[in-house]
């Protein structure tokens, strides 16, 4: 039913594909048309408002550009001819289908006839193959007969079924030759067919040719007419235009040739006008500058005059400066000469100056390395001169030793040869002089003294200090000088806030005055490194040259004119200090202003208040301090004995002037605090280290004990045993001397005449022997 | 006056056509183009290239000539009875080639060529030898590039279609008994480069023997061939007819194939020829590896439905895509074996020509399948004379096909329902623009009918934005094949060995 209707439909002309078909190609087709349709009316309607707005703007624009007349005529020629050729193309091809047409048909035919022939040919082989069997059969039938009649009879039918059977054969032979005489007449219309349809072919498409050429030359002959009378009307349409232009062109130069008539009357009117004016004018002006010009010639006549003066004047200094050219060119070539000599000197000063420098460096190589090899030198030297010193000392005892041996052995020999000659000669009891040998004891005490002395100047005063401290403990306990020390520390703790660091300070605010001080002191101490009490007392020593007596008014030492080395230093070192604080000072003003205190800030905590190390001031200082103190234990080496006991009586001395001589206690300004404080740290902390100069060196001396030992102290000593003996005895001696000699030469005499009456005695033997030989022996009497 | 060959014939027609139609007009003629240097003697440029030209065979000078002027005319002046031999490499220019080529074929003008000579080009070409002009064999291959420079534009050069036409008239008029092996090396060896085009229409046969001449010696010599037309047949019988002319020998076949074996061709013509399946199949084996390979020709042979199976199983194999083989005896299962080919993917047929083949109504149905379902690669299918009757199926195929463009349905006696059933199912085909329905036994209404739409398919085609989207449906079901010729098409081409081994045991017994 639906194909039906579906039929129906199409047979309709206004059918058109639903959505809804069963057909899926149906389907597909309609949305395209649907969507091609929506495309399409979206199209009509923006074509719509652009018009419209076009319509606005009052612009003539059409929608599309316009197809001309020649595109037209091509699109159409173009159609024609395709048209031609689809009909030429179907005409020519139409020659091909019927060949085609023809020989289907023929093949259709063919196989039909040719099918029915083989049938035919099957069928008539079947019907002659079983004839042939009919007969072949029969032959064996036939040879068994005997009968020659009735061989012949069978052979004659036999004879004639095979004519039949060849005459069936023939016929089918003649009619397949009739068949192929028919195919080959067939075969021949089928080629004359062909050759016609070749003809015809050629035939049509040179016909084709022919008329397409045709068509195709009168399209274009149509195609140049078009464009020829498109041509014609653009020239048409052009002409008019120009012609339109050179109308207007004529107007208008009519219309300008008024307009420059006019200009140029109205110009003549003006320049009359003008003319007139300036003919005026000129007149006026002619005059006036006639009257310059008179004038101006004055003026040029006075000008020339001067200009002939200043002429004659420029020449006058023109030919001035030309000789001082002349003069100038001569001094700068001498100039230049004169530089060119001095920069030669220059270059052969400085070329000495190089060679002096490079001499100088090497000589300074030289001699340092000579300085190097000589501080050895001096060393070896020092070191030998050390030890020289001891041997010396070492011999100077040793025969110091057996001199005084010789010496006692001698004169207990003279004792003993005393003796012996009183008891011998004398016959008198002997009594041993009164003498005492000369002590030891010389030799011992200078020995300690010098020691003492050595160890002054090794160890610093400290020791000599520590020294006097032992014999001031007795007067330590005493209430006066426990006030002075407390007075002094006070003093110490307020003036010397700057040892102690800022963090401290900042902790001990809250606390008493008293602690404060306490742990104040404790870390100035610990700042100057005074660890032991005994220090304290050393610390004393040095404050005590400050002290004064508030009361009195006067300062102790003077009163009691202590020990004069320590005045001697003491007086020295305010001078020194007084030096210092002055080099200070300059040296403030200079930049480093807080030199001295900030290198102690650092320093004392640090090294234990080496100030040596603070500057080359401070070691002079230090220096002459040593030399100072070298040289008053030197002086008073002679009378060290006397030191040592007075020493002793300082002691006593001390013990007063820690009180004034009207026993008010004694006070220190705090002026004298910080320089009090400042000699102690110098002398109490000795410089340790560090290479002592080429003075200390040379002024160092080797003080052993003989070279300490004066000539004439040994002398006095020698001379003591030349009194030991005493002169009575002496004179006993020489008496006895006197006598002995006497006796002496009694002996002699007396010696000689028993010598003679030996002699005389052997000579009478002799001759008595003599007689005998002349007598008879026995005859001689005796 | 001499004008030379390089001005086109048509140039010089409108100069003179000038003159005659201005004579009257003009008392002056200073365009006197024919006549005016006859008093003036030649000059010595000309005097000695003509010199030459008369002495090139002895001493050939062509390269060596600096000025290009000089060398055009050498060409143009250069006698063309010159040996082969000598000119082939010697010479590039078409100028003188063409010369040749017009003088020996004056009617034979051949296709895709320029008839004009390009100035420009001449001039190039030769401007590249001259700085290359002091090497010969470096000038031969600069030339050699030219000449591959002019292959790439498409257009062929009249040197080779000068060679072409030499070789193919010398095989032509070659009788078995007169071959050469060393001639037709040395001509091989000389024309290789240059033919790419073969087309022997005919070949003579020996008096006695069927057989023809050897044709694998020249076609492997000829290294560049792309294009081989081969017509097995004899054009003039004369007076010594015998059946052999038209017979063609198994060995013939397989010597072809041996020189098929060596070559890769583009296009592959063997027509009008005694080809029948096994004949057919061998060749087919050899063209195996020719992946160029676009067009097969085997029309007007005797292919049956076995070389039909072979067909379809080469064409899964290789590329092509033009297959013509009209006017053969292609039967019902050769065509669905080549239905069921052309519904692969590894099949790129466009074009099938099936004409004057016995496929009957069953075949045509086997073949309408694969194209209703949506196969896309075919494009132009020629049916006629194919025996087709009352096809409904035909119909729907065009209904729902959306890729085929030419149909020729001629001298098939459909009957006056088909034209009905036509027409239903152009309502929706835009994409066919040719659809052939002379001597179909249709009512001429519906003729006319069919036509007209064919034409509005056209005219939409013609304007692309109003042109409407071929409809286009995925496959959706694949198509049936039975088992035994599935089998059958897979071992095409092994049943040919397997005969080839059984005759060569038998030939060897």
């Amino acid at each position: 039913m639906e194909k039906d209707e579906e039929d129906e439909a199409s047979k309709n002309e206004d059918y058109e594909p639903t959505v809804f078909s069963h057909n899926p190609t149906e389907r597909i087709m309609a949305r395209q048309i649907r969507i091609q349709r929506r495309v399409d009316a979206l199209r009509k309607a923006k074509e719509l408002v652009e018009a419209q707005e076009r319509a606005g703007d009052n612009v003539t624009l059409e929608s599309e550009v316009p197809k001309t007349n020649i595109d037209l005529q091509v699109d159409k020629s173009l159609e024609l001819l395709e048209k031609l050729i689809l009909e030429g193309e179907e005409h020519v091809t139409n020659v091909r289908v019927a060949t085609e047409a023809r020989e289907a048909d023929r093949r259709e035919r063919e196989g039909f006839g040719k099918g029915k022939l083989l049938q035919q040919l099957e069928e008539e082989a079947a019907s002659a193959a079983d004839m042939f069997n009919e007969i072949a059969e029969k032959w064996s039938g036939i040879l068994k007969y005997n009968d020659p009649l009735h061989i012949s009879d069978d052979i004659q039918s036999q004879k004639e079924k095979c004519d039949e059977l060849i005459k069936e054969k023939n016929a089918i032979i003649a009619d397949l030759r009739e068949k192929l005489k028919k195919a080959e007449i067939n075969f021949a219309v089928d080629q004359r067919k062909q050759v016609e349809d070749v003809n015809s072919v050629a035939k049509r498409i040179e016909n084709q040719i022919i008329i397409m050429r045709k068509a195709y030359r009168q399209e274009l002959q149509m195609v140049e007419d078009v464009i020829k009378a498109e041509r014609q009307i653009l020239i048409e349409t052009n002409n008019k235009k120009w012609d339109e232009l050179h109308k207007k062109r004529d107007q208008e130069e009519k219309s300008n040739a008024d307009l420059r008539s006019e200009d140029y009357w109205k110009f003549v009117q003006d320049m009359d006008n003008v003319n007139r004016d300036f003919q005026e004018l000129y007149r006026t002006t002619t005059i006036k500058l006639e009257n310059e010009c008179d004038e101006l010639q004055r003026e040029y006549e006075r000008i020339k005059r001067d200009a002939i003066m200043n002429s004659e004047k420029l020449d006058y200094n023109y030919q001035i400066l030309k000789k001082r050219e002349d003069e100038n060119l001569i001094i700068k070539s001498q100039q230049k000469r004169r530089i060119n000599k001095l920069q030669d000197i220059i270059n052969s000063l400085r070329k000495k100056n190089n060679d002096y420098h490079t001499q100088t460096t090497q000589q300074i190589e030289k001699l340092t390395v000579e300085i190097k090899k000589l501080c050895k030198n001096i060393l070896d030297i020092e070191n030998k001169a050390d030890h020289l010193a001891a041997v010396n000392n070492e011999k100077f005892k040793k025969i110091w030793n057996m001199n005084k041996k010789r010496a006692d052995e001698l004169f207990t020999r003279v004792l003993d040869i005393d003796k012996v000659l009183h008891e011998q000669q004398l016959g008198l009891e002997w009594t041993p002089p009164e003498y005492t040998l000369p002590p030891k004891m010389l030799l011992d005490t200078t020995k300690t003294t010098s020691t003492t002395k050595i160890k002054n100047k090794t160890k610093s005063t400290s020791a000599g200090f520590e020294g006097d401290l032992e014999q001031d403990t007795d007067y330590e306990n005493s209430v006066v000088y426990k006030r002075t020390i407390r007075h002094i520390l006070n003093l110490i703790a307020d003036k010397t806030g700057f040892l102690i660091e800022d963090v401290l300070h900042k902790i001990l605010e809250p606390y008493l005055e008293y602690e404060r001080t306490l742990v104040k002191v404790d870390n100035v101490f610990a700042a100057l490194h005074l660890k032991e009490k005994s220090n304290i007392d050393v610390l004393f020593e040095f404050f005590f040259p400050y002290m004064f007596c508030p009361i009195c008014n006067v300062a102790p030492e003077k009163i009691t004119g202590e020990d004069e080395s320590v005045v001697h230093v003491h007086e020295m070192e305010p001078v020194n200090l007084a030096e210092l604080t002055s080099e200070n000072k300059t040296k403030s003003s200079d930049g480093g202003t807080v030199d001295l205190s900030i290198d102690l800030q650092h320093v004392d905590p640090s090294q234990g208040g080496t100030i040596v190390e603070v500057g080359p001031l401070t070691v002079t200082i230090f220096d002459e301090n040593l030399k100072g103190e070298c040289r008053g234990p030197d002086k008073s080496a002679v009378e060290n004995a006397k030191d040592v006991e007075s020493y002793s009586l300082s002691g006593d001395l001390r013990t007063g002037t820690i009180l004034c001589q009207y026993q008010h206690p004694l006070m220190i300004s705090s002026v004298y605090v910080l320089k009090a404080l400042k000699e102690f740290l110098s002398k109490y902390h000795i410089p340790k280290a560090g290479m002592p100069t080429m003075s200390i060196r040379l002024g160092f001396k080797r003080s052993t004990m003989s070279r300490l030992i004066l000539p004439g102290d040994v002398e006095v000593y020698w001379e003591k045993y030349l009194k030991l003996f005493p002169d009575d005895r002496e004179q006993l001696w020489n008496s006895l001397l006197e006598g002995l000699k006497k006796y002496h030469e009694l002996l002699k005499a007396r010696k000689t005449a028993s010598e003679e009456v030996v002699s005389l005695r052997r000579q009478n033997l002799d001759l008595r022997r003599v007689f005998a030989n002349y007598i008879h022996k026995n005859d001689i009497p005796y | 006056m001499r004008i030379p060959i390089t001005i086109n014939k048509n140039t010089l027609k409108t100069y003179n056509d000038y003159d005659t139609n201005k004579k009257i007009i003009n008392t002056l003629q200073s365009n006197n183009l024919e006549e005016w240097d006859k008093e003036i003697p030649k000059n010595l440029q000309e005097i000695c290239l003509e010199t030459i030209a008369k002495n090139w065979e002895a001493k050939p000078l062509l390269d060596e000539i600096p000025l290009t002027i000089d060398q055009c005319l050498l060409l143009d002046i250069l006698p063309t009875e010159l040996p082969l031999g000598l000119t082939i490499p010697k010479i590039n220019d078409d100028i003188y080639w063409k010369r040749c080529y017009l003088q020996r074929w004056p009617k034979l003008i051949p296709e895709n060529v320029s008839l004009d000579i390009q100035i420009s080009e001449i001039v190039k070409v030769n401007n590249g030898s001259r700085k290359s002009s002091t090497t010969n064999s470096a000038s031969s291959q600069r030339s050699r590039k030219s000449s591959q420079e002019q292959q790439k534009s498409n257009k062929r050069t009249w040197k080779e279609c000068f060679l072409e036409m030499h070789l193919r008239e010398y095989l032509e008029k070659l009788k078995p008994e007169d071959y050469d092996a060393e001639k037709i090396k040395e001509l091989s060896d000389l024309c290789g480069i240059y033919v790419k085009i073969l087309e022997l229409r005919e070949l003579q046969s020996s008096e006695n023997s069927p057989s023809r001449i050897p044709l694998n010696a020249i076609v492997t010599g000829l290294e560049n061939l792309t294009e081989l037309s081969i017509c097995f047949k004899q054009t003039y019988v004369g007076e010594k007819f015998s059946w052999n002319i038209l017979k063609i020998t198994l060995q013939d076949i397989k010597l072809l194939a041996k020189g098929l074996e060596k070559i890769h061709l583009k296009i592959f013509r063997l027509r009008n020829s005694d080809i029948d399946d096994e004949k057919m199949i061998r060749i087919l084996k050899s063209l195996l590896k020719h992946d160029e390979l676009h067009t097969l020709d085997f029309s007007h042979c005797k292919i049956s439905d076995e070389g039909g199976v072979a067909l379809s199983k080469f064409c899964l194999l290789n590329s092509v895509n033009t297959l013509v083989l009209a006017n053969n005896q292609i039967g019902t299962k050769g065509m669905e074996a080549l239905s069921y080919v052309i519904c692969q993917s590894a099949c790129r047929l466009s074009t099938l020509d099936l004409k004057l083949n016995p496929i009957g109504n069953e075949g045509a149905n086997h073949l309408m399948k694969p194209l209703t379902i949506g196969v896309r690669n075919i494009k132009n299918l020629y049916l006629s004379g194919c025996g087709i009757r009352h096809l409904p199926s035909l119909g729907e195929m065009i209904e729902h096909n959306s890729s085929l463009e030419q149909l020729n349905l001629s001298n098939n006696s459909l009957g006056e329902e088909m034209g009905k059933i036509l027409l239903q199912g152009l309502r929706y085909n835009t994409s066919l623009t040719k659809l052939d329905v002379r001597m179909c036994k249709l009512l001429s209404m519906d003729e006319f009918e069919i036509l007209r739409r064919i034409n509005n398919n056209k005219l939409a085609k013609r304007c692309p934005r109003t042109m409407k989207k071929p409809i286009i449906i995925e496959p959706q079901y694949n198509f049936y094949i039975s088992e035994e010729l599935l089998n059958e098409i897979e071992s095409a081409f092994e049943k040919i060995d397997e005969n080839e081994e059984a005759v060569d045991e038998v030939e060897q017994t």
